[in-house]
């Protein structure tokens, strides 16, 4: 069984749809206007009384016209969409003219004829008023129904719509149940019970006010004053309705005729009846208004934190990508609907500038932005007092640059700061004066907060990638560096030898090297390049590329050095240098011949003598051009003995610091070498390093550090044996 | 952290700057800063007095490195007075005496300014 369609959906759908139906319904209504307009004037004119049918045909007629009227401004007020305040403004606007107009035109009329025995106009004149006034006053009716149409069904669901068109529908009736009845008659048992009925609707729609409760403070206040202005013009109407139906019969006062009841009682009815409705929710609106202004406030920060946080969710769910962060940030605020245009600008140290930069602008260019308001001025202002600038009216302010054409009417700047760190700030423009209301900069600086801590992060992400980077470049380094020192040392007879090698940081300065230099003779470099990093690493490679080609080339520790210093200097920056000690040992004639280019002195230990430190005078690589270095440069010259231990080493060694802030030293470095001096070259390393990390007390190394102990097994050198004190003798490099 | 300052003071047409704590490699860059600020201003007469200085590493001798050659072109000297002796030790180690005038007090530092010219070989 089919279903049966429900009587309104069933008389929406008959009505003509789209363009053309529109006109369709504008023409039936003009059509329908003007039948009923001339047999309103000819039947005036013809003073005899008309039948009730007559009557009947005219109201039903009448209240056809009506719903015409109304169906065909429905789209032109469904057009203008369902903004509250401006509904209500519009409605204000067009009331308020047609008013006007009405008390106009019935000033111009002057006294207006009712003919008793037709009660209809008693005159031309009246006929003619009484035409355009009915037409005017349906028309105030339509406009004060459609403009609380939209309010009424605010969030509506499909009961509420029912309800609105029962409630026209049980107006419609009422005033078509009069249809037969004289004007002065009183009204029939069926009307008062329609009538009755027809209230509980608008009852039901008065209480419709969900509109009124997210509107901001200013927009309730003005809403009020609107709601009040139109219950006023309704008001007026309705009350020289009444006035007019009071006074009945006979002659009028020019503004107090009832036109429209006299055009038409059922017409009257329902212009009646749509303007006590029009009173009824406009007073109930200004009424909720009122008591709804104290709350404003709360539900503000409400709905403007519910606003930012959403957007925040969607931002946090983005990459730590800072292009990508910034131009979401920028975004948001124009997507939420709270500005019209927003741009961001970023204090970024790692440019090397402190002059904050327009990274990403949305609803305008960078190059605008930037044109637009002094963006240095306000960032700065901003980030000093950590508060939200508001600019109520840009243009008035002296940071802002923006003319008349760029339609700036107000500014919020908002700090972008996290973990007490000014990142910039958030800008937030509308083309409206006072455009921003507390709700806004509430959600605006809940937002830059947020925002500012999603920059926090991604910047602390952008750090860890960095670090991550640079980690495993100089792991890299440290690699390569590594291949540098000697993989094997060579054999060495009658010599032992000990190395031990520990960079303080991933990239070291020290390099030692050990070379056979033929004809039994071995050279020993160990060196410091002064300072860490890469640029001691270049050094390094630098000298190892020198030692590795021209050792061979002299048997002379000094003329080495020479060699060396006069190579690099002219390639080391001016603060860089480098100090080393090289000693060869001749394993045939049983000498040590040792030359120190600014570096530590090699520590020398012997069987029931010493210990003694080995400085002879010489400059580090690096300090003269050449000149100074060779005249200055000594060489020592040790005639070994079985059992002789030499130290080479870097400053890491000695300037081992413990708790107390005592350096590690050379008195207790030369202690530790003659205590172990009996032992086997590895043991003795082994030993020394054990001692120098027990004084540190496991402090970190704060320099790299290099030791190479030698320790000679051959026998005693009895060629050239000088008659001295000590085992050593001195002579200058160059002679 | 850094435990290291510098200061200046004048004597006549010298300016002297007073090290206090440890020049190293973190410390150097402020000591650099505090020598381009006399190069700049024009005082190329320094002296650096260092009774307070506790340790100086190769990155601070460095600094020493850097500024001895405009700071002589200038017309004047970088004299060092007042070492402790461990401190002294790593000038010494370097060759420094052999490029510097350094000296026991701060006194004579500008005595030497005053009288002999720097003789610097």
């Amino acid at each position: 069984m089919p279903e049966l369609p429900q009587p309104i959906v069933q008389f929406r759908s008959l009505l003509p749809a789209g363009r053309a139906g529109h006109i369709a319904l504008v023409v039936a209504a003009a059509v329908l206007f003007s039948a009923l307009a001339v047999a309103h004037s000819g039947f005036s004119l013809i003073g005899a009384p008309v039948t009730s049918l007559t009557r009947a045909l005219i109201n039903v007629g009448s209240v056809g016209f009506a719903t015409l009227v109304y169906f065909a401004a429905t789209p032109w007020f469904e057009r203008a969409g369902y903004d509250p305040l401006r509904t209500l403004w519009r409605a204000l606007l067009t009331a308020g003219g047609l008013l006007m107009a009405m008390v106009v035109l019935r000033m111009f009329v002057g006294e207006g004829q009712m003919n008793p025995r037709t009660s209809l106009s008693g005159d031309i004149e009246t006929a003619i008023a009484t035409v355009v006034l009915a037409f005017m006053e349906t028309s105030f009716a339509v406009v004060i129904l459609h403009s609380i149409r939209p309010l009424v069904l605010f969030r509506r669901t499909r009961v509420t719509r029912r309800i609105w068109q029962a409630m026209l529908a049980t107006m419609g009736l009422a005033a078509l149940s009069t249809a037969l009845l004289l004007p002065s008659a009183n009204p029939s048992l069926v009307t008062s019970l329609l009538l009755f009925v027809s209230v509980a609707p608008m009852v039901y729609c008065a209480f419709r006010l969900g509109w009124i409760v997210p509107l901001t403070f200013r927009h309730k206040l003005m809403s009020m004053v609107f709601s009040a202005g139109l219950a006023g013009l309704i008001g007026l109407v309705l009350f020289q309705q009444f006035v007019g139906l009071a006074s009945a019969v006979g002659s009028f006062a020019g503004d107090r005729v009832p036109y429209v009841h006299l055009f038409s009682r059922s017409l009257g009815e329902i212009v009646v009846f749509s303007l006590v409705f029009g009173l009824l929710y406009t007073i109930t609106a200004v009424l909720s208004l009122l008591f709804h202004l104290p709350t404003t406030q709360a539900f503000a920060q409400q709905t403007g934190e519910i606003r930012a946080f959403k957007a925040l969710a969607e931002l946090s769910s983005e990459v730590l990508d800072r292009d990508q962060l910034v131009e979401t940030i920028s975004g948001s605020p124009v997507l939420a609907g709270i500005a019209e245009s927003a741009w961001i600008a970023l204090i970024d140290p790692a440019s090397g500038s402190l002059t904050p930069q327009v990274v990403a602008a949305s609803g305008v260019t960078k190059q605008d932005a930037i044109r637009l308001v002094a963006i240095e001025a306000l960032v700065e202002d901003v980030a000093h007092s950590t508060m939200p600038i508001l600019l109520g009216t840009a243009a008035a302010d002296h940071r802002v640059r923006a003319t008349h054409g760029d339609h700036l009417g107000s500014l919020a700047v908002l700090p972008l700061v996290a973990g007490g760190q000014s990142y910039g700030a958030l800008f937030a423009a509308k083309a409206m004066t006072d455009g921003f209301e507390d709700d806004d900069v509430a959600a605006l600086a809940t937002f830059a907060g947020q925002a500012a801590l999603a920059l926090s992060h991604a910047s602390l992400f952008q750090d860890a990638l960095e670090k991550e980077r640079l980690a495993r470049e100089l792991a890299l380094a440290r690699e390569v560096q590594q291949r540098l020192l000697p993989q094997t040392l060579p054999e060495i007879e009658g010599v032992e030898i000990a190395v031990a090698e520990h960079p303080a940081q991933e990239i070291a300065g020290d390099y030692y090297d050990v070379v056979d230099l033929g004809e039994g003779c071995f050279g020993i470099l160990v060196a410091d390049v002064a300072g860490k990093g890469a640029a001691a690493a270049f050094y390094m490679a630098q000298l190892k590329g020198v030692f590795q080609s021209a050792a061979k080339m002299t048997a002379s520790p000094g003329a080495f050095l020479a060699l060396a210093n006069e190579a690099l200097t002219p390639s080391l920056a001016r603060r860089a240098f480098i100090s080393a000690t090289y000693g060869i040992v001749d394993t045939r004639e049983g000498t040590f011949t040792v030359a120190r280019a600014g570096h530590c002195p090699t520590v020398m230990a012997r069987e029931g003598d010493g210990p003694w430190l080995l400085r002879a005078d010489g400059l580090g690589i690096g300090l003269d051009a050449g000149p100074l270095f060779r005249r200055t440069l000594r060489e020592q010259v040790v005639h070994l003995s079985p059992g002789d231990v030499f130290t080479l080493y870097t400053d890491g060694l000695v300037e081992a610091r413990n708790n107390e802030g005592d350096e590690y030293g050379y008195e207790r470095l030369t202690d530790a070498v003659h205590d172990l001096r009996k032992r086997a070259a590895t043991d003795i390393l082994a030993g020394l390093l054990v001692d120098q990390r027990g004084f540190a007390e496991g402090n970190q190394l704060a320099d790299d550090l290099t030791v190479v102990v030698l320790k000679w097994n051959g026998t005693a050198n009895l060629l050239d044996h000088p008659e001295t004190a000590e085992p050593f003798t001195i002579r200058p490099a160059f002679a | 952290m850094s435990n290291f300052s510098v200061s200046f003071r004048h004597r006549d047409d010298i300016c002297v700057l007073d090290l206090t704590g440890e020049l190293d490699a973190h410390t150097a860059a402020e000591f650099e800063a505090a020598l381009q600020k006399c190069v700049t201003e024009g005082d190329c007469k320094l002296v650096v007095q260092g009774k307070d200085l506790q340790y100086i590493s190769s990155a601070g001798l460095g600094v020493f490195m850097a500024f001895i050659e405009p700071v002589r072109d200038g017309g004047g000297d970088i004299k060092v007075a007042g070492l402790q002796p461990r401190v002294f030790t790593v000038f010494d180690l370097l060759g420094f005496p052999l490029l510097f005038d350094i000296l026991d007090t701060e006194d004579e530092a500008v005595a030497r300014f005053n009288g002999s010219p720097a003789d610097q070989s």
